[in-house]
């Protein structure tokens, strides 16, 4: 029997999406992770969710329903600030973190470790944690004065990084040409910058970056404060 | 006069704009934007090479590897089926990545002429065959000890439909744009020296129902067959086509460049040449 181009590709294409079909009515298409990790095969934690199974697809609700790590105490260690906090992937961390010294990494190992740490389920260790989680994991009673001192020799201060969930509606973008009139225009009060700017605004039409500077403050941080307040409005 | 082979490019580019779009429509999805009608699903959830690296990790210690799915061995099973009865037409009719090449290659063609593909000598092509052995042996061990897709890092398919997303490893984008500067002088050249997947595919010419077969009381000796091979293969000294390089794309048969008829088929044993 021999068999030309026209038949190769009829017979392809059944063929790949025909399998694809029957995988899928069988239940066995699966193309995304089912947020429930494995359990601990052996040892002290046999039969217990892992936490080395955490994927970066995961939120930190899907992490709240299988290790019962509430969503502000994660939000918290990894200072994260969101609309939708419960939605946060794990995996943001690391573009949220890139800035870090080449070398250090937090994102979804750091996660598995502070998990594995906060629940007892010791499978996950040598990760850099943020000393927020640090503070936490002391707080909550989950380590000693000795494992905390420990855990801050590879701590990460990441007090000024906040996330920025872009999936919403569009948020006013302050840029470094934003003026104060266009700030004020978005509902921001001139008394409240002039709180943050720490002195008097007499020019509205004066750029935001440029007060802060003369200011000697850090533009970043007064942005950050900014976005707080049209937060709030 | 050669034919050309308007079915295998309507696959080619069915497959290629197929795994775009969903490529597309996963990065917007992300950005909180999707095409309602596409699936949003990680070109790891569709790939059989995913499929493959996940599959030891699974037979050895029962664990899959971080991004891949089970849809991705579902994939490598349909594949692996379709490659024993047909042979690796998923590498001449369906993988995007040696589509592109391919395409590339044509401008290379028109520029080099006929030192396009013959750059290399033999002697150390022939050799040079062997290194996605090489690739397939070292992905296969390195994602297994880690359980993590270390492939990623030098992924040419990956970066092709994900350069964009910022999630391509820039030392993958290197290697893509390596490749495709590659075919301008080498036909395919991921395919011929590195694609673990084809390494794979590539054993199946040995075993699949279907061969090219070549009819030698029929064929004229006019070597068309040798020179259209984008895998270098000596069609005209062959009966049977078992060479693991053979990626089943039907240039060098009686449809598209044979110039006799029934000469160059692929066919069962069977129904012989």
């Amino acid at each position: 029997m021999k068999i030309n181009s026209k038949w190769i590709g009829i017979i392809s294409i059944l063929v790949i999406f025909g399998g694809i079909l029957i995988a899928d009515v069988s239940g066995f298409w699966i193309t995304e992770s089912n947020k429930i990790p494995v359990k601990v095969e052996e040892g002290e934690f046999k039969g217990q969710l892992d936490p080395a199974d955490i994927r970066g697809s995961y939120t930190f609700k899907d992490i709240e329903n299988s290790f019962n790590v509430p969503v502000n105490v994660l939000a918290q260690s990894f200072r994260i600030k969101a609309d939708n906090i419960e939605e946060f992937q794990v995996k943001n961390l690391e573009s949220i973190y890139s800035n870090l010294p080449q070398d250090i990494d937090i994102g979804t190992g750091s996660v598995k470790y502070f998990v594995s740490l906060y629940t007892g389920i010791h499978t996950v260790d040598g990760e850099y944690l943020p000393k927020a989680a640090i503070e936490t994991l002391y707080t909550a009673g989950k380590i000693n004065d000795n494992e905390k001192e420990e855990l801050l020799l590879n701590a990460i201060d990441i007090k000024n990084t906040e996330f920025r969930d872009t999936t919403h509606e569009e948020e006013f973008d302050i840029s470094g040409e934003t003026t104060i009139k266009e700030l004020i225009e978005n509902g921001v009060k001139k008394e409240e910058l002039e709180e943050i700017i720490g002195a008097e605004i007499t020019d509205t039409n004066s750029l935001l970056k440029t007060l802060s500077e003369q200011n000697g403050l850090k533009y970043g941080r007064v942005k950050n404060g900014v976005y707080d307040l049209l937060e709030d409005n | 006069m050669r034919k050309r082979n308007n079915i295998r490019l309507m696959m080619q580019i069915f497959f290629f704009v197929i795994v775009g779009l969903i490529a597309i429509n996963k990065g917007l999805s992300e950005m909180g934007r999707s095409i309602s009608f596409l699936p949003k699903i990680s070109l790891h959830a569709i790939c059989p090479f995913g499929g493959v690296e996940t599959f030891f990790s699974l037979f050895t210690i029962g664990k899959t590897i971080s991004k891949i799915h089970e849809s991705a061995l579902v994939m490598m099973w349909i594949v692996f089926g379709l490659t024993l009865v047909l042979g690796p037409v998923f590498c001449g009719f369906i993988c995007p990545l040696g589509s592109i090449q391919e395409w590339v290659g044509k401008i290379g063609k028109k520029i080099f002429k006929k030192k396009y593909n013959n750059i290399i000598p033999k002697k150390i092509d022939k050799y040079l065959r062997y290194t996605r052995y090489l690739m397939l042996i070292w992905v296969i061990y390195a994602t297994t000890k880690s359980l993590t897709l270390v492939f990623l890092e030098i992924d040419p398919y990956y970066a092709l439909f994900n350069f964009w997303t910022g999630e391509a490893a820039v030392t993958s984008i290197i290697v893509l744009l390596a490749i495709l500067l590659l075919s301008l002088i080498i036909e395919r050249p991921w395919c011929k020296y590195l694609c673990p997947y084809g390494a794979i595919l590539g054993l199946f010419n040995k075993i699949s129902f279907f061969k090219i077969r070549r009819n030698k009381t029929k064929c004229i000796g006019c070597n068309k067959c040798d020179n259209i091979c984008p895998m270098n293969i000596d069609v005209s000294s062959k009966e049977v086509i078992t060479d693991t390089s053979c990626i089943r794309c039907m240039e060098c048969s009686s449809e598209v460049v044979c110039p006799i008829e029934d000469t160059v088929i692929h066919s069962t044993r069977k129904e012989r040449a």
